[in-house]
């Protein structure tokens, strides 16, 4: 605690406000990241974590989304209050950021050598043969030929584009890297290529990650620490070893149980009942409390705080004692 | 999506999608001129002050007035009369050849798109050189060859604007075409014309509506074209176009004789294309973020 | 791309040869007998039976079509009826005229209308562009003779500023220009924005602010590129418009290009004059369309490997 943390995300409240009412797609969220350290961020589809990544770079959607109050500090620097034009300095040059969907992520009518070139020019005094030059040896470091430079989108499959993506992020030697599932959309062979390299650039380059995935599989493989979501609030936090053996909160119980495993006997997955509570209509307890196989009354009525059940491993449950011997 | 959607949720759709356009305020506006228009058309024996062709020669290019509220032109006939008895003309000429040639482009692109291959091949190039002759250009040539009139200016503007329909078919239904719901409909044997029918032409109904409000305003447009190059409706008729020509002459002296058929023409056209506008926002409503 | 441009050349021909007969069956089904308007109602049968024969009307319609076709090949579109003028050499004389004003009056209506569709995409919903989109759709609205009487009636005869008539000078080009403009820029501003729209929901605009782009660097380049493909789309079917609103204006303006020079023909029936202007009208257009397409290959990358050879 005496250091200080690279990212501190504290109270962050996000909605989108649409015709149809606000959505809160992040309530309070608070997060802690150390220089060089990996963080997985679980959760559901819808979840929010997708919105927190986007709040830290502020490129949300606005209209219609809304960072309502709270802070993410950076380097001891508060993002928010930052002016867009010192924001855009940070922009791909301190955080940067891996998108889901490589089909769709890089624009289809300039060269690929010139989208990572554009990010190196922006942030660094560099000629154009200077910026080519590092963007050549960014591309061979993901394993592309630096003659594919002047080539299009379109002539790169779906695992080369996210390849391209990852070194347009790293281009400039990010302190933060933000991942937002960034194997998702490709073939799961590719998946694991993809995962080996980014876990290896990532010791090369000591850069602190941010890995937005549904996998808990990914995250044991890349990450130190583990922030479970639900409905836009962290329901665990810890060390993965940690989670991953005393496993504290009833829904990231539920996601182990949903996963498949080859060593097991069971003969069905166990999938977590019932879905994700309307982001625009949230229950007043526990948002878990409806799916909860533990819920008791007092469930219902109060949303439970984080707290610490062992050293930097906090739930935010009422029943985590009786949650922590499920599994 | 929408062609998946069952028939309950069809009568669903059609009240939001009447929702989202009663929202939209200058669409209701273009709305009502349109029914306006009607009104206008309907009962203009009974709204007109006097008769189309009357001519009264003491009283000729009189300023508006209490007696002629829009003025009289140069062989003194009401101004106002001869709009409200040219809006049957003009709505005539839009409407009648907006259908005729949705009818010839539908049936075109429909075969085209459903049949594919030679057929399909030969429509189309058929359309390509079609479309190299600028529309004007074809319903002057097509006009100046049946003569002059409102039925050969109906048929001449009909003909010259059907491929954008056949086209626009024919997209809709190979985007239909390999959807699962027809494949089903091949399974359970129901005859190609039947498939046609009872799938492919609703799928292709949102993009078909919003074009043949939009070409309504176009037709209207062309046809005051064709009357001004003196093809078209001729006098007498108080079609907007051929009025706006005859008072070409007169601009000097008279210029209210242009400016009140030119706006007749002008907020017609125009309540078409918002209506249409507001039609295409209220049936996608995706395409307005 | 060489080879694309050749591919789209190649094509030019049949469609060409199929205007041409498309032109041509129009005009052989006209109302009248071409021997009576030339000769007038004075003419006797003998007269008129051999002015047919002369004119190669009493040929089968093939025969009549190859002889035109031949014709057009040599650059001889036939005489006048009424003038009895070379309709090719008519033409040319005229065809700069026409050719100016619906130049200018692209070029204009491009950059009127794509740099406001840009300022409305970017301001959605707020007044500016509510009140750009209502002033377009006005100006889609109106006939454009209309817009060229209401402008002379303004610029000439209340105001005096601008010539009604004539060639005299640049100025009396200023209004015609304007007349034929004012619908295509309107239409091209409301295309800008709506392709601007779309484009800038699309993942790499969000992926460009990622990157640290500055704002209006991610509008005018990574969004105004990509967006720039459905605009060249709808330039290129304006510029039938702006040449039949060109042949318009100039008989409000009496300018002598081939506007007239068609528009007399109309009323006279005299149909070579007709049927040559449309044609060269067609031709010209058709070049238009295989300039757009070729743009097209220039802007889009995509387009441009579909026809490429295979990389070495």
């Amino acid at each position: 605690m005496e250091e200080k943390k690279l990212l501190k995300i504290e109270d962050l409240v996000v909605e989108y406000r649409t015709d149809g009412g606000v959505i809160h797609a992040v309530n309070g969220l608070r997060l802690e990241l150390d220089r060089g350290e990996a963080l997985g961020l679980v959760g559901e589809t819808g979840a929010g974590k997708t919105t927190v990544a986007k709040s830290i770079l502020r490129i949300l959607p606005d209209p219609p989304a809304k960072i309502c109050s709270g802070s993410i500090e950076f380097e001891g620097e508060d993002l928010l209050k930052l002016s867009e034009s010192k924001m855009q300095k940070i922009r791909g040059n301190k955080i940067s950021m891996i998108f889901q969907d490589p089909m769709t992520a890089l624009n289809p009518v300039e060269t690929i050598g010139e989208q990572i070139a554009e990010t190196v020019r922006i942030h660094n005094k560099l000629s154009r043969a200077e910026a080519q030059k590092r963007t050549i040896e960014m591309l061979e470091m993901v394993g592309i030929p630096g003659e594919r430079y002047g080539e299009f989108p379109h002539q790169f499959s779906g695992g080369m584009k996210q390849r391209v993506i990852i070194a347009m992020a790293l281009a400039c030697n990010p302190e933060l890297l933000l991942a937002d599932e960034p194997t998702t959309a490709l073939d799961v062979t590719i998946q694991a290529q993809v995962l080996e390299m980014m876990a290896q650039l990532k010791k090369e380059l000591s850069t602190a990650l941010i890995l937005i995935t549904h996998d808990l599989g990914i995250v044991a493989e890349m990450c130190e620490k583990v922030a479970v979501v639900y409905a836009g609030e962290i329901v665990e936090y810890g060390t993965a070893d940690h989670i991953f053996n005393h496993t504290g909160h009833p829904y990231t119980v539920g996601l182990f149980q949903s996963l498949p495993r080859l060593n097991s006997t069971e003969k069905r997955l166990k999938p977590i009942k019932g879905l994700m509570p309307d982001p625009s209509a949230l229950p007043d307890g526990c948002r878990f409390c409806p799916r909860c196989p533990l819920a008791a009354e007092i469930c219902e009525k109060e949303n439970p705080a984080l707290q610490e059940v062992a050293e930097g491993h906090f739930v935010k449950c009422h029943r985590w004692k009786e949650g922590a011997g499920c599994l | 999506m929408a062609a998946q959607t069952s028939t309950v949720k069809k009568t669903n759709r059609t009240k939001e999608v009447w929702r989202r356009l009663l929202k939209n305020r200058l669409a209701v506006a273009g709305l009502i001129f349109i029914l306006f228009l009607f009104v206008v058309m309907i009962f203009a024996d009974q709204l007109a002050p006097y008769g189309y062709a009357d001519q009264d020669f003491s009283a000729t290019y009189q300023g508006p007035s209490a007696a002629h509220w829009l003025g009289t032109d140069h062989l003194g006939r009401d101004i106002l009369s001869r709009l409200i008895y040219g809006s049957r003309v003009s709505m005539e000429i839009a409407l009648l050849s907006v259908a005729i040639s949705a009818a010839i482009g539908v049936a075109v692109g429909a075969l085209a798109g459903f049949y594919g291959g030679v057929v399909d091949n030969l429509l189309m190039r058929f359309l390509d050189i079609y479309q190299s002759i600028p529309v004007l250009i074809l319903s002057i040539a097509i006009a100046t060859s049946l003569g002059p009139g409102v039925l050969n200016t109906i048929l001449a503007l009909a003909i010259s604007v059907c491929p954008q329909y056949a086209r626009m078919m024919r997209a809709s239904i190979m985007t239909v075409r390999d959807k699962e719901y027809i494949e089903a409909a091949t399974a359970i044997n129901a005859s190609n014309a039947r498939i046609i029918l009872k799938h492919a032409i609703p799928n292709a109904f949102s993009p078909m509506i919003v074009n043949i409000t939009m070409s309504i305003g176009s037709s209207m447009l062309t046809a005051a074209t064709l009357s001004f190059v003196g093809l078209g409706a001729q006098p007498p008729s108080p079609e907007w176009g051929a009025m706006l020509t005859a008072a070409k002459n007169y601009i000097r002296d008279y210029p209210y004789m242009i400016t009140s058929p030119g706006v007749c023409i002008m907020l017609s056209v125009l309540s078409f294309n918002v209506l249409g506008d507001g039609l295409r926002d209220a049936l996608d409503p995706r395409l307005k973020n | 791309m060489l080879r694309y441009i050749l591919k789209r050349l190649l094509w030019l021909i049949p469609i060409l040869l199929g205007v041409s007969i498309l032109i041509f069956t129009i005009m052989y089904f006209s109302t009248g007998d071409p021997a009576r308007i030339m000769l007038g109602s004075m003419a006797t049968e003998e007269q008129l039976e051999e002015a047919r024969e002369e004119m190669g009307l009493n040929k089968g319609f093939v025969e009549q079509y190859l002889d035109f076709l031949n014709g057009v090949i040599h650059l001889d579109l036939g005489t006048s009826y009424v003038s009895k003028q070379d309709v090719f050499s008519e033409i040319m004389t005229r065809a700069p005229y026409t050719i100016r004003v619906a130049v200018i009056s692209l070029f204009l209506s491009i950059i009127i209308g794509v740099p406001l569709g840009i300022v409305s995409a970017v301001n959605q919903y707020s007044w500016k562009d509510n009140l750009a989109m209502l002033i377009s759709m006005v100006f889609v609205s109106m006939p454009n003779f209309w817009v060229a009487m209401l402008l002379v009636l303004l610029f000439s005869l209340q105001l005096g500023w601008l010539p009604a008539v004539g060639v005299s000078s640049w100025t009396c080009y200023i209004m015609p220009c304007i007349a034929v403009s004012l619908a295509g820029a309107a239409t091209f501003s409301r295309q800008t924005r709506s392709s601007m729209l779309e484009v800038i929901r699309q993942d790499y605009i969000v992926t460009a602010r990622a990157k640290g782009v500055k704002e209006n660097k991610v509008i005018m380049k990574h969004a105004l590129k990509n967006a720039l493909i459905p605009i060249i789309t709808v330039i290129g079917g304006r510029v039938g418009n702006m040449l039949g609103g060109a042949l318009i204006a100039e008989t409000v303006f009496s300018i002598p290009g081939m506007g007239v020079y068609i528009l007399n023909a109309i009323n006279n029936r005299d149909y070579p004059v007709v049927r040559g202007t449309a044609l060269v009208i067609c031709i010209w257009f058709s070049v238009c369309m295989l300039a757009v397409d070729i743009v097209y290959a220039l802007v889009d990358p995509r387009i441009r490997s579909q026809f490429a050879r295979k990389k070495r």
